[in-house]
């Protein structure tokens, strides 16, 4: 029984070796101990350019990964762009400018892209992701003429416009995957359109609202799946399993109007539905 | 006699160990805090595996998903994954443990006439359990290199084989019962009810699933 204790102490310290060994290996191997994310910005202002801009097109294509786009009160800045991550391929950016319009073109192979755009010039915007997810945030310092998202093959889009925003027309596109949207209270200078089409997914509409006197128009459509429609104050026009049609009272003779175009292939529309409830 | 020296006898002097053990009354206290160690270590290097699985899931994902969902998730699961599992092994173990105990002690005392208690039983069948340190070892091998996993299979198989020969043990001492009915016992009588249970369960399941779905 003498070598009893030790062995005992043996089979204690074991035990504790190999959890503090797998601990230290699963610890390393799954990276929680990583290195800090590097970051590289690109941003041009209007002081660095020659002449005025009144009018920005940007158009930029990220392959794989994530495009987070927003926007602040400077009117000053045209764009920043800042790419997070490490040993990410370097993105190629060129821009020309000719007659007040500033043409951007931003390539990326892959990467984690967070674009903050200025409040001082027109903006048309066109952004698309192969694989991944676009992010965009209008508020009260953006004004967009026109603004695409497009995820061509597998991936969501977000898009919130926010109280003030001033935009024509939206157009989101995800070939399989989801779009999120949130329109509160947009600034609506004249009739504007925001069109979202997921061919096999779903579109989210989490709020649909609108400053009086103008007026709003949802039309949502599904080839197979269903529609979950809360009508929430609009007047409903039109409410099927696959077809849906909801207005603001007074939508003909408001004297601006904003349309909302909702189409999914294979799967669902929510309408101002609590997001658990999910799609029929 | 400490825990330590219940630990490492129960291993090289099983019959001294458990037979020291029975004179001096040894709580199941020791036992449990045995069990707790083992499973609670074993299970918790499980969840590490799981942990890291589902990292590598993440991260390959992670891409497609804007990259939003890795590491930040990564550190969670590395905490979440191995205590769920640690807490989780040894109830299930410890709910293992009290019926088996329950089943060989009804035998061993009913059918072959045993003079031992069920506190004998459950306690010195807790301490029989001490061999699956070694699945803790073998697990950490594996993580060492992969070319080791063959070892680590047969330190697995070496503690089922032990446990079972000191289960057995356990009940020989506590029942003061022979060798070959100590084994009926405290192998063969819990596995016969393990096997009706479950052959019970999986003719049951599609009858109790009709029933409900009709």
């Amino acid at each position: 029984m003498k070598g009893s204790p030790i062995l005992g102490s043996v089979i204690i310290g074991l035990l504790l070796l190999s959890l503090a060994y797998t601990a230290a290996s699963v610890y390393t191997a799954m990276g929680v101990e990583r290195k800090p994310e590097a970051f590289r910005e690109y941003a041009l202002t209007k002081p660095r350019l020659v002449g005025e801009v009144v009018h920005v097109q940007f158009d930029m294509t990220v392959k794989r990964g994530g495009v987070n786009m927003s926007f602040v009160e400077d009117a000053g800045l045209l764009y920043k762009i800042i790419v997070k991550g490490n040993n990410i391929p370097e993105p190629s950016i060129s821009y020309t400018q000719m007659d007040g319009v500033l043409a951007v073109k931003v390539f990326a192979e892959e990467g984690e892209f967070e674009v903050i755009l200025g409040s001082g010039q027109v903006y048309s915007l066109a952004v698309e992701v192969g694989v991944g997810g676009v992010s965009v945030r209008l508020t009260e310092d953006s004004t967009v003429d026109s603004l695409k998202l497009h995820v061509a093959y597998l991936g969501g889009t977000s898009l919130e416009a926010l109280e003030g925003a001033s935009f024509n027309r939206l157009e989101l596109r995800a070939n399989t995957g989801g779009i999120r949207l949130k329109v509160e209270r947009p600034n609506l200078q004249e009739n504007a359109l925001v069109s979202a089409r997921v061919e096999v997914g779903g579109i989210q509409l989490e709020s649909f609202t609108l400053t009086p006197p103008a007026g709003g128009r949802l039309t949502a459509l599904v080839d197979t799946g269903g529609i979950a429609l809360n009508s929430r104050g609009f007047q409903v026009v039109k409410s099927t399993a696959l077809e849906s049609e909801i207005r603001t009272p007074g939508y003909e003779e408001a004297p601006t109007r904003l349309d909302v175009d909702l189409q999914v292939g294979v799967g669902g529309i929510a309408i101002n539905q609590p997001y658990s409830l999910g799609f029929p | 006699m400490g825990f330590l020296s219940k630990l490492g006898g129960t291993l090289i002097e099983p019959i001294h160990t458990f037979d020291r053990m029975l004179d001096e009354g040894a709580s199941f206290l020791g036992a449990l805090a045995a069990v707790a160690l083992i499973f609670g270590i074993l299970g918790g290097m499980a969840g590490m595996g799981i942990a890291k699985l589902a990292a590598a899931f993440f991260a390959s994902t992670g891409p497609w998903l804007g990259g939003a969902v890795f590491p930040q998730a990564a550190v969670q699961l590395f905490f979440i994954f191995p205590i769920a599992l640690g807490v989780l092994s040894f109830v299930c173990v410890l709910l293992f443990w009290l019926i088996s105990s329950a089943i060989s002690h009804f035998c061993a005392r009913v059918v072959f006439g045993g003079e031992g208690s069920f506190a004998q039983v459950f306690t010195l069948q807790g301490y029989a359990a001490t061999p699956f340190f070694l699945v803790a070892v073998g697990l950490a091998l594996g993580w060492l290199n992969l070319f080791l996993l063959p070892y680590a299979a047969f330190l697995g198989l070496t503690a089922v084989f032990w446990t079972v020969l000191l289960l057995v043990i356990a009940v020989e001492r506590s029942h003061r019962i022979s060798f070959g009915r100590a084994f009926v016992s405290a192998f063969v009588a819990p596995l016969l009810v393990y096997l009706v249970l479950f052959t019970g369960l999986t003719w049951a399941a599609p009858l109790m699933w009709g029933g409900f779905w009709g």
